[in-house]
C-alpha cells in the first residue's frame, strides 16, 4: 500500500520534530567558541577533549556504566526467573507474576524514587554504588520479562520434552535447553535494562551524593547553573551509546531470526 | 549406573518387554485413556492407531512418563516403572516436530542423550558417525537444525533417540508433516533400522496405510478404549467390530438381525437383496437368529454386472441391487458407489481391465461370497 502525499509529509514534519533536538545539540558540542550557539562556530574537538579529561565528568560517566552494567546484570537474573516462573512453574498465576514484574512499568518515577530513598535511607543502603544499580535494575525488569516470556512461549514444547527423553533431568534440561534457546531475548532485554539505567534522571537525583553522580545527574545540575558546549560533549556521548547498544539489539534480533528462518 | 546399563547391551540386543496394565487417565469426568492393558514383546514395532482424540498420544505419553496415568501400571522389561521419571526410563522418542535442540549442531543434538548418560567425548564422536551413517545422513555433523530440511531434522531426531540404543522407541506421528512420497521412504527406512537394532517400538498415528506397512502388531483406540490388538492382517479379515472394520481399510457395513430360513441358512435381511452369511466367518461367537450383527464386505470382494432386464430374482446367496451413482477413476483400480434404494451406499473396487462399461445411472447387481464376507458386531 503507497502512503498519500499527505501521511508521507505529515510523516516527515514529525520525524523532522523528533530528530532536530538530537541534532542541534550534537552539532552545538563541535562548536569552537565557548558558548552554546547554533549553528555551531567553526569544529573542533576541544568540548570532548575537555569532558574527557575533567574528573568530574569522567567520574560521571564510570558511575553511569557500572550502575549500568550492574542494573542489566541484576534485571537479567531477576527477570528471567521470573518469566521462567510465569511460564514454566506453574506454582504461581502466570498473569500474577507478570503483573508484580511490569509494575515499574505502570507505578510514576517520581514515586518510586521517593520510595526507594525513604527505603534506602530507613535501612542504611543509601549513598552505595549497588543501591542505585539495584533500584535501576527493578526498572529494566519489564524489558527483560516481556522479552523473555515472549521467547519461551514461542519455544516448541517438545523440544523439552525431547530433553528428557534423552536422559536429561529437569534442572539439567533447564541450563542445557531452555536457557540456551532465551539467552539472545534475555541479553535483547538487559541491554534495554542498561538504557533505562543509562538515562535515568529521576531515581538517579533522589539517590545522588556528591561522590555518587551518574551523567544525567551531573548534566542536570550543569543546566541549572549555566550550560556550556561540554554538557552538549556529554550529550553526544550519551547519545553514541545509546545508539551503539540498540545497534547491538537490533543485531542480536537479526541474528536470531536468521537461525529460525528455515522452517 | 545407567553407562553401564546402557554399554552392556550390544548392538544385536533386542529392546525391552513392554506391559500397560489397566492404564487409565482421566481429566475431570473426561476419560482420556480408559483401561488399556497389552504386552509388547521385546523387539516388536506395535502402533497406536486412532482418530484424533482416541487417547492414542495420551496413552504414549503415559508410557514415556510425560503423564502421570490415573489408575494402573507401565512396566519396561518386568520392572515397574510408573513412579520413574523420563528422564529414567532409557527411552529414545521422536516428534512430529522433530524437537531438535535449535542451538546445538547435529552431531550435539546425537550426541545429547550419550552426554546425559556420562559417556567420554571421544566414545561419543564414533558413536554420532554411526548414527549419521545409519539414518542416511553422513557428514552431517557440523550443520545447524535450521539448515536442514523436514526429513533431514526427522532422520538426526531419530539418530539421536537410538544412539544410546533405548529399551524402548517411542515416536509420536513421526511422519505426520512429511510429504508422502518421503513418509513412504521414511517408513520403510525406520522400519529396517528397528529390525537391525532389535529395538521395541512404539508408534502412535492415525494413517492407517502407515499402520499397516510397519507395524507387527497395531493397538487399535477409540474413545480412550481399545478396540483390538491384534497383527495388521488379523485387524482386516478379523475385525472384533464395525469400529475395527471401519478404521483399517474401505468397508462395506451391513447392520441387521438376523433370521433363520426355512432350509436352516442364517441371513441378513435387506431390501432389494438376499445377504446369506457363513457361520464360520463370525469373529466371536457362532452367530443366530436373533442377533444383532454387523456383516462385513469388503470393496474388493464385491462383483458387479449389469441388472437383466426380466427383473427375476438372481440365484446367488448374496446379493444386492442397486443405482450406480460415480465411478471414480483412482489410477490402477476402480472405484464405484452404488445408492441402495434405502438410501445407503455401497463401495465396490474392481480392476480396470476385462470389465464391462459402467456410467452412472445404471442399474447394476452387486454379488459376493458368503465366505468373504466378516460377521461382527456393533462395537
Amino acid at each position: 500500500m503507497r502512503a498519500g502525499l499527505f501521511v508521507r509529509v505529515f510523516g516527515l514534519v514529525f520525524a523532522a520534530i523528533l530528530i532536530i533536538p538530537t541534532v542541534v545539540v550534537t552539532a552545538t558540542a563541535f562548536t569552537e567558541g565557548s558558548i552554546i550557539t547554533f549553528p555551531p562556530q567553526g569544529m573542533s574537538w576541544r568540548w570532548f577533549e575537555e569532558v574527557l579529561t575533567d574528573p568530574v565528568w569522567t567520574g560521571a560517566i564510570r558511575t553511569s556504566l557500572t550502575v549500568g552494567v550492574l542494573a542489566a546484570v541484576i534485571a537479567v537474573l531477576v527477570g528471567t526467573s521470573l518469566a521462567l516462573a510465569a511460564a514454566r512453574s506453574g506454582l504461581l498465576p502466570s498473569s500474577l507474576v507478570v503483573a508484580v514484574g511490569m509494575t515499574p512499568m505502570v507505578v510514576p518515577l517520581v514515586v518510586v524514587a521517593i520510595g526507594v530513598y525513604f527505603v534506602y535511607v530507613r535501612i542504611g543502603l543509601y549513598g552505595g554504588i549497588l543501591s542505585l544499580a539495584l533500584a535501576h535494575a527493578v526498572l529494566g525488569v519489564p524489558f527483560v520479562l516481556v522479552n523473555v516470556l515472549a521467547a519461551l512461549r514461542s519455544l516448541d514444547p517438545h523440544v523439552e520434552e525431547a530433553a528428557r527423553a534423552c536422559g536429561a533431568g529437569p534442572v539439567r534440561t533447564l541450563l542445557r535447553v531452555t536457557v540456551p534457546q532465551i539467552l539472545p531475548a534475555a541479553l535483547i532485554g538487559g541491554l534495554f535494562a542498561f538504557i533505562t539505567s543509562w538515562d535515568e534522571v529521576v531515581v538517579a537525583i533522589f539517590l545522588n551524593t556528591p561522590t555518587l553522580r551518574t551523567l544525567p545527574v551531573v548534566i542536570w545540575g550543569q543546566v541549572r547553573s549555566g550550560l556550556e558546549p561540554s554538557t552538549s560533549a556529554v550529550a553526544t556521548i550519551l547519545t553514541v551509546v545509546s545508539l551503539v547498544v540498540f545497534a547491538l539489539t537490533a543485531a542480536i534480533s537479526s541474528r536470531r531470526s536468521r537461525s529460525r528462518r528455515v522452517h | 549406573m545407567f553407562t553401564d546399563k546402557s554399554r552392556s547391551r550390544g548392538t544385536d540386543a533386542p529392546g525391552a518387554g513392554l506391559s500397560l496394565e489397566g492404564i487409565a487417565k482421566h481429566y475431570g469426568s473426561v476419560r482420556a485413556v480408559d483401561d488399556v492393558s497389552l504386552t509388547i514383546e521385546p523387539g516388536q514395532f506395535v502402533t497406536l492407531l486412532g482418530a484424533s482424540g482416541s487417547g492414542k498420544t495420551t496413552l504414549l505419553r503415559v508410557i514415556a512418563g510425560f503423564l502421570e496415568p490415573s489408575a494402573g501400571r507401565v512396566l519396561i522389561d518386568g520392572r515397574d516403572v510408573t513412579a520413574v521419571p523420563v528422564h529414567r526410563r532409557n527411552i529414545g522418542m521422536v516428534f512430529q516436530s522433530y524437537a531438535l535442540f535449535p542451538h546445538l549442531s547435529v552431531a550435539r543434538n546425537i550426541a545429547f542423550p550419550l552426554a546425559m548418560r556420562g559417556m567420554r567425548k571421544a566414545e561419543r564422536r564414533e558413536l554420532v558417525t554411526q548414527a549419521l551413517e545409519s539414518v542416511h545422513l553422513p557428514g552431517y555433523e557440523d550443520r545447524m537444525p535450521a539448515q536442514l530440511s523436514g526429513g533431514q531434522r526427522q532422520r538426526v531426531a531419530l539418530a539421536r533417540a537410538i544412539v544410546s540404543r533405548p529399551s524402548l522407541l517411542l515416536m509420536d506421528e513421526p511422519l505426520g508433516a512429511l510429504d508422502r512420497r518421503l513418509r513412504e521412504v521414511l517408513q520403510v527406512e525406520i522400519l529396517k533400522l528397528s529390525r537391525e537394532l532389535g529395538l521395541t517400538v512404539v508408534n502412535v498415528t492415525h494413517d492407517q496405510e502407515e499402520a499397516f506397512t510397519m507395524s507387527d502388531r497395531i493397538a487399535l483406540l477409540a474413545d480412550g478404549k481399545l478396540v483390538q490388538y491384534a497383527s495388521p492382517e488379523e485387524i482386516y479379515t478379523r475385525p472384533v467390530s464395525d469400529v475395527a472394520a471401519g478404521f483399517l481399510g474401505e468397508a462395506n457395513l451391513l447392520r441387521g438381525v438376523l433370521t433363520r430360513a426355512a432350509d436352516g441358512r442364517l441371513t441378513l435381511p435387506a431390501q432389494d437383496g438376499h445377504v446369506e452369511i457363513d457361520a464360520a466367518t463370525a469373529v466371536r461367537s457362532a452367530p443366530d437368529a436373533g442377533d444383532e450383527v454387523v456383516v462385513v464386505v469388503r470393496p474388493w470382494s464385491v462383483g458387479v454386472e449389469r441388472l437383466g432386464r426380466d427383473g427375476a430374482e438372481p440365484g446367488a446367496p448374496c446379493w444386492l441391487r442397486g443405482r450406480l451413482s460415480a465411478v471414480i477413476y483412482a489410477g490402477d483400480s476402480q472405484k464405484l458407489i452404488v445408492e441402495r434404494p434405502d438410501g445407503s451406499e455401497v463401495v465396490v473396487r474392481r480392476s480396470m481391465d476385462g470389465q464391462f462399461e459402467a456410467a452412472p445411472g445404471e442399474e447394476v447387481l452387486l454379488t459376493w461370497s458368503s465366505r468373504d464376507a466378516v460377521v461382527t458386531t456393533a462395537g
